[in-house]
């Protein structure tokens, strides 16, 4: 089976951030494998190894070994990223428990009423956002080509941003709707 | 013996000292290198292998390196021997001579007594 180049690409990529490699190193390792492959057509997998594998070696290489896989799941976790999740997680539960009791015409968990809880939910969603908006936008480590200076990861679809924006829309009008039905 | 299976171990305790002594020979590439260790007799070395090798001689500060474009490719990464990397070359490659030249003389083919 071969592996096209540009999944390979960012599969890799995707496995070095998971391992905490600097974006100016990541760039330098996607450029290699890209000049590299460009001028021997060899499978990138047979010649490099899985993502995986290759992403071991080069974070073993700078003395980053042993974040991959749940690990590095779960050390990224432990930082600002796992915070940022409890947060979201936070938000989803408020915004559409306050959504549902407002629907419904009640008052929430321990009488706090149905508005203050969208406010929260709302709230902090908000933040989380502009917090990963600003972490998305800074250049503190992007990958860019050493080649060319172009940004390297991978361009996000429309129809992800499309979802990302309509399915938590999508399930909070659901929770409205659901609170009226009890009426 | 089939010079293309030496055993992995044996490249590998040599496979930085060669690289570097290919990067001294003349400014080269990645691929460059991969063909040069193939025509020496060591065998078909992968770039997987090959890439953290030359990161790390770079970091050591034993080579230096800068993408060109390439003739009419994606560009390539060129590497330049720096002088702390020739003199670690001399170094090394005589302490690996007088290494290579102990176990040779411990496995000199002999008759066995009876």
């Amino acid at each position: 089976m071969t592996t096209s180049v540009e999944t390979y690409r960012n599969d890799l990529l995707l496995a070095l951030r998971l391992r905490d490699v600097p974006g100016p190193r990541i760039a330098e390792v996607l450029a290699e494998v890209e000049s590299h492959v460009g001028e021997t057509a060899e499978d990138p997998r047979e010649t490099f190894g899985s993502p995986g594998g290759y992403a071991e070696q080069v974070a073993a290489a700078l003395g980053l070994a042993g974040r991959g896989g749940l690990g590095g799941w779960l050390t990224a976790l432990r930082g600002e990223a796992g915070l940022l999740g409890l947060l979201a997680l936070a938000g989803g539960w408020l915004l559409p428990t306050g959504l549902f009791h407002l629907g419904a015409g009640t008052t929430g968990p321990a009488g706090i009423p149905a508005t203050a809880l969208m406010a929260l939910g709302a709230l902090i969603w908000l933040a989380v956002g502009l917090r990963l908006r600003l972490q998305i936008s800074g250049t503190a480590d992007r990958v860019l080509d050493p080649r060319t200076g172009a940004d390297m990861a991978p361009a996000t679809p429309r129809w992800a941003g499309a979802v990302s924006v309509g399915a938590p829309l999508t399930g909070l009008v659901l929770c409205y709707v659901l609170g009226l039905m009890t009426r | 013996m089939d010079e293309e299976r030496w055993p992995t171990e044996w490249l590998r305790g040599v496979l930085e000292l060669c690289v570097l002594a290919v990067v001294a020979e003349d400014e080269t590439y990645g691929y460059a290198v991969i063909q040069r260790l193939r025509a020496a007799g060591l065998g078909t070395v992968k770039g997987g292998t090959l890439y953290p090798v030359l990161a790390r001689l770079e970091t050591e500060g034993l080579l230096t390196s800068s993408w060109r474009d390439g003739d009419n490719g994606p560009g390539r990464k060129y590497y330049v021997v720096t002088p702390a990397g020739r003199a670690a070359l001399h170094d090394r490659a005589d302490g690996w001579r007088a290494f290579t030249s102990r176990a040779g003389r411990l496995l000199v083919p002999r008759t066995v007594d009876a």
